[in-house]
């Protein structure tokens, strides 16, 4: 019996694709990386079609590659060959309880439509990636992804109280509980947060989750240099004011969203999107010493919704910007400790400047995330690559790291290897590979990706 | 409008490959539209049947890879157009899907014609209607009084009337599966195949929708439109040509209904359905030359009505053709005005496809997604949920509770 009649067996032969128009979009997902196409897709419906078809795969040494919504900006879900496990079936929302704090959902279920969900109680998971409304629970936990409400309620890790998943040789595993704390050992739970599929199938999450904020006032601070970026997180951090969103635009960013009818002042060739849940006059007057333009002050909540379209629309404005379509927006993704924004931004320009390539920048200030926008053609990718590179290392130089919230994936390999020799810290490529071991020895699961 | 730093398409690209490089090659492959769109779960989750799979596809196309199956992809496209809600990169596609039904529909496809599609474009070019029948498109209007001058015609695009005979032949096609290879060209050859298609129908639509085009006879009487009707000689729109690529047939025939009007010296249509007010809005004034109607809903012509509170909770299906094709969303302040409105999840520019477009090809996954917009609007908890569409009512009709926008307004009219 060939492999696909015994995928077919286990899943149903709907539920195996092995058609050419069929596969050829699981190829690539949101990054410029294509994969190879693999032999099958298999879209199983439960954890033990899950665990069946990795046992399946185990014993024939098949590498599975795990998809979620394929959104990865990184190359995280693109296969190069083997089978493709996709998991949009696994598409329910199973539990809420707000008595104890957590939902209880499937790993396919889409970011936003949780969100989309839990408003209606009131409440939020925090997470909240760009890609949100594409982005998949499942994959979301294994990039460990973050979002503009970062600076307040930090990354993926911070909510996720359990897991099931299933080890590459079919074992179905339960991490966690529906608690809000434990110490009970070395955490599994967290081990599999950020793991991009290598350790195992997410098939089911505990997911912590809180009330909705009040958004109390929004601030728009023009400055006439990004150099005040770090200042002014810097002096809101020192005097407790932390924000729920602080989002920060280059001129260029800036003037890929002047339709959006914002007025900006003569001169301004940076703005600061802050959100606060607390009364502003402190926050405004902590602002107003940072040397700004103009600071403007909105407490209407339609006023602030309108507001912060211009930063959700930002991507798609840096789109229209581009000369062609053959030409792409990379999106680079570092992070460093938010005092040294201004610096690291400073050093981006010019290394930018050497390669030739426009680029905009925008990112979540509050917990310095830096995004840098590469315009690449098709002749400029080598550039491009060389470009990604030279700024993680300029993160890792000011004490920070080469992916922030979007993974490793294929992209960023040689990146994680270079940020772990700066430091002499091989030791945590050691015992990577040691943990990967110890899962999954036979190496099926997104085989080449993350240290491999 | 999308303002792009650039123009796409080479000259030596046919116009349908231009247009379809224009709009596939921006896509930046985020999933963002894959997401939204209803078929993929409603086609056991195949990416293939999504929004981001069919720009794949077309891309294949593109670079010249002509043999895959592109038929099924395609015209499982409900056109609902939630991909381009979400799309950073303001790619349209459902526009995809139109231009790629067309390259199927002019052959420059092989062998992927439907042979439904050919049958019903033929039937339309020759009979007017997409199932040939004509008297029976008139019952409705028995015994009502209309002006003498055409100067505003109601004009009803067979759209409410067609919908029981619709239902009835999406059974048929379901029950004889892939029979229909042979069976329609044995219809084609019987010349006017509407004595068969003619028999066939759901009795209980029948009644209601003819009751419904009435309500909205009465109610442009009640706000004192004067209007005429062109009973058997109203053509259909010629909206299901379109629909299915057949683009070139269209044109011609939308001219020559153009010409009809201009002939009876019409100046004024008052459409009931959003599908015919989308088509004549969009697709005549880009087709057709001369095409100088003043196009407006009947529901815009209702404003001077008196209607008094129902005072139950409703919700109301917002149908793609109205809030995203056309922009037009004045049933949702008529039921705002006169109940309490709760708007389902899916709302607004992100509304949820009832599935009724292609209910015809593809029944099975057009029930699974008209049974999870119904889930949707009962999770509501209204006592009452209205449409504006007679697809979407024909669809979303799983229990007494539904009504059409015409039912609604005729009983609280005072």
């Amino acid at each position: 019996m060939s492999i696909t009649d015994e995928l077919a067996k286990i899943v149903g032969r709907e539920y195996v694709l092995t058609k050419y128009e069929d596969i050829i979009p699981y190829v690539k997902d949101a990054s410029y990386i294509e994969g190879e196409k693999p032999i099958a897709v298999v879209i199983p419906g439960s954890a033990s079609e899950v665990a069946k078809v990795l046992k399946l795969c185990y014993e024939n040494n098949i590498p599975v590659y795990v998809r979620g919504g394929g959104t990865s900006l990184t190359g995280s879900s693109v296969p190069e060959g083997g089978i493709v496990m996709s998991m949009l079936r696994f598409d329910r929302i199973l539990e809420v309880n707000l008595k104890d704090r957590y939902v209880i959902v499937e790993a396919g279920v889409r970011v936003g439509e949780l969100n989309a969900y839990l408003e209606k109680y009131g409440y939020m998971y925090p997470p909240d990636p760009a890609s949100d409304i594409a982005a998949t629970i499942g994959g979301s936990i294994n990039t460990n992804a973050g979002g503009v409400r970062g600076a307040k309620y930090g990354a993926t890790k911070e909510w996720v109280l359990g897991l099931e998943a299933v080890l590459p040789d079919g074992t179905i595993a339960q991490f966690g509980e529906k608690t809000l704390k434990r110490s009970e050992g070395y955490d599994l739970t967290a081990l599999m947060i950020g793991s991009e599929g290598t350790l195992g199938v997410i098939t089911k999450a505990i997911l912590k989750i809180a009330p909705l904020p009040k958004r109390e006032s929004m601030f728009l601070a023009f400055y006439d240099s990004y150099k005040r970026f770090g200042d002014v997180i810097g002096t809101l951090n020192e005097r407790g004011h932390i924000p729920l969103t602080a989002e920060f635009l280059d001129e260029v960013s800036m003037n890929a969203v002047k339709s959006y009818g914002i007025p900006y002042p003569n001169n301004a060739k940076a703005l600061l999107i802050i959100i606060t849940s607390e009364e502003s006059d402190e926050v405004l007057k902590a602002l107003n010493e940072t040397s700004p333009i103009e600071v403007r002050t909105i407490k209407d909540k339609n006023e602030m919704d309108n507001a912060l379209k211009l930063r959700k629309g930002l991507y798609s404005s840096l789109l229209l910007e581009r000369e062609n379509p053959e030409q792409r927006v990379i999106i680079g993704d570092i992070v460093v400790p938010p005092s040294k924004i201004s610096e690291t931004v400073d050093e981006i320009y010019n290394a930018a400047k050497s390669s030739g390539l426009k680029i905009a920048i925008f990112g979540h200030i509050g917990d310095g995330n830096v995004h840098i926008n590469i315009f690449a053609g098709p002749n400029d990718m080598d550039k491009a690559k060389e470009l990604l590179l030279e700024t993680g290392m300029i993160a890792v130089k000011h004490d920070g790291c080469v992916s922030a919230e979007h993974g490793i994936g294929l992209e960023k390999k040689e990146l994680l290897l270079k940020e772990f020799a700066y430091r002499n810290n091989q030791i945590n490529l050691e015992l990577m590979k040691k943990i990967k071991n110890a899962f999954d020895p036979k190496k099926i699961l997104n085989r080449g990706k993350l240290i491999e | 409008m999308i303002q792009r730093k650039y123009s796409t398409g080479e000259s030596s690209l046919s116009d349908v490959a231009r247009a379809l490089s224009s709009e596939a090659l921006n896509c930046i492959n985020c999933g963002f539209c894959e997401a939204v769109c209803p078929t993929i779960p409603a086609f056991d989750y195949k990416t293939s049947m999504g929004a981001r799979g069919r720009i794949n596809l077309a891309k294949e196309f593109l670079n010249g890879n002509h043999s895959l199956n592109f038929r099924d992809p395609f015209e499982s496209c409900l056109d609902c157009y939630a991909c381009f809600q979400v799309c950073p990169a303001h790619v349209n596609s459902g526009v995809v899907s139109e231009l790629m039904k067309q390259a199927i529909a002019e052959g420059q496809i092989e062998d992927q014609k439907h042979q439904v599609a050919e049958m019903i474009t033929k039937l339309i070019l020759k009979y007017k209607d997409p199932l040939g029948l004509k008297k029976e498109l008139t019952e409705w209007s028995k015994g009502l009084e209309f002006e003498n001058s055409y100067e505003t015609i109601l004009y009803t695009g067979h759209m409410y009337q067609l919908m029981a005979y619709n239902k009835k032949l999406g059974e048929m096609l379901k029950s004889i599966g892939e029979l229909y290879r042979f069976l329609t060209p044995l219809l084609s050859s019987l010349g006017n195949p509407s004595f068969i298609f003619s028999k066939f129908y759901d009795k209980k639509i029948k009644e209601r929708s003819e009751s419904q085009l009435k309500n909205i006879y009465f109610l442009l009487k009640k706000a004192g439109i004067k209007f005429s009707y062109l009973g058997e000689e109203e053509p259909y729109p010629g909206t299901l040509m379109i629909d299915m690529g057949y683009v070139n047939e269209f044109k011609k025939y939308a001219q020559w209904v153009t010409d009809l009007f201009h002939k009876k010296g019409v100046k004024n249509i008052i459409t009931v359905d959003p599908h015919t007010y989308d088509v004549l809005l969009n697709k005549y004034t880009k087709y057709v030359e001369g095409f100088d109607f003043n196009i407006t809903f009947y529901l815009d012509h209702l404003n001077s009505l008196k209607l008094s509170r129902l005072g139950k909770k409703v919700t109301y299906h917002e149908p793609c053709h109205l809030v995203r094709h056309t922009d037009h969303n004045l049933p949702k302040g008529f039921i705002e005005n006169t109940s309490d409105l709760v708007l389902p999840i899916h709302n607004g520019k992100n509304t949820y496809c009832c599935g009724g477009p292609i209910e015809a090809f593809y029944p099975k996954a057009s029930e699974k997604i008209s049974d999870k917009r119904f889930k949707e609007l009962k999770q509501t908890k209204a006592e009452i949920i209205i449409t504006s569409c007679p697809i979407c009512f024909v669809n979303l009709y799983k229990d007494e509770s539904v009504m059409d926008i015409s039912e609604l307004l005729t009983k609280i009219v005072t």
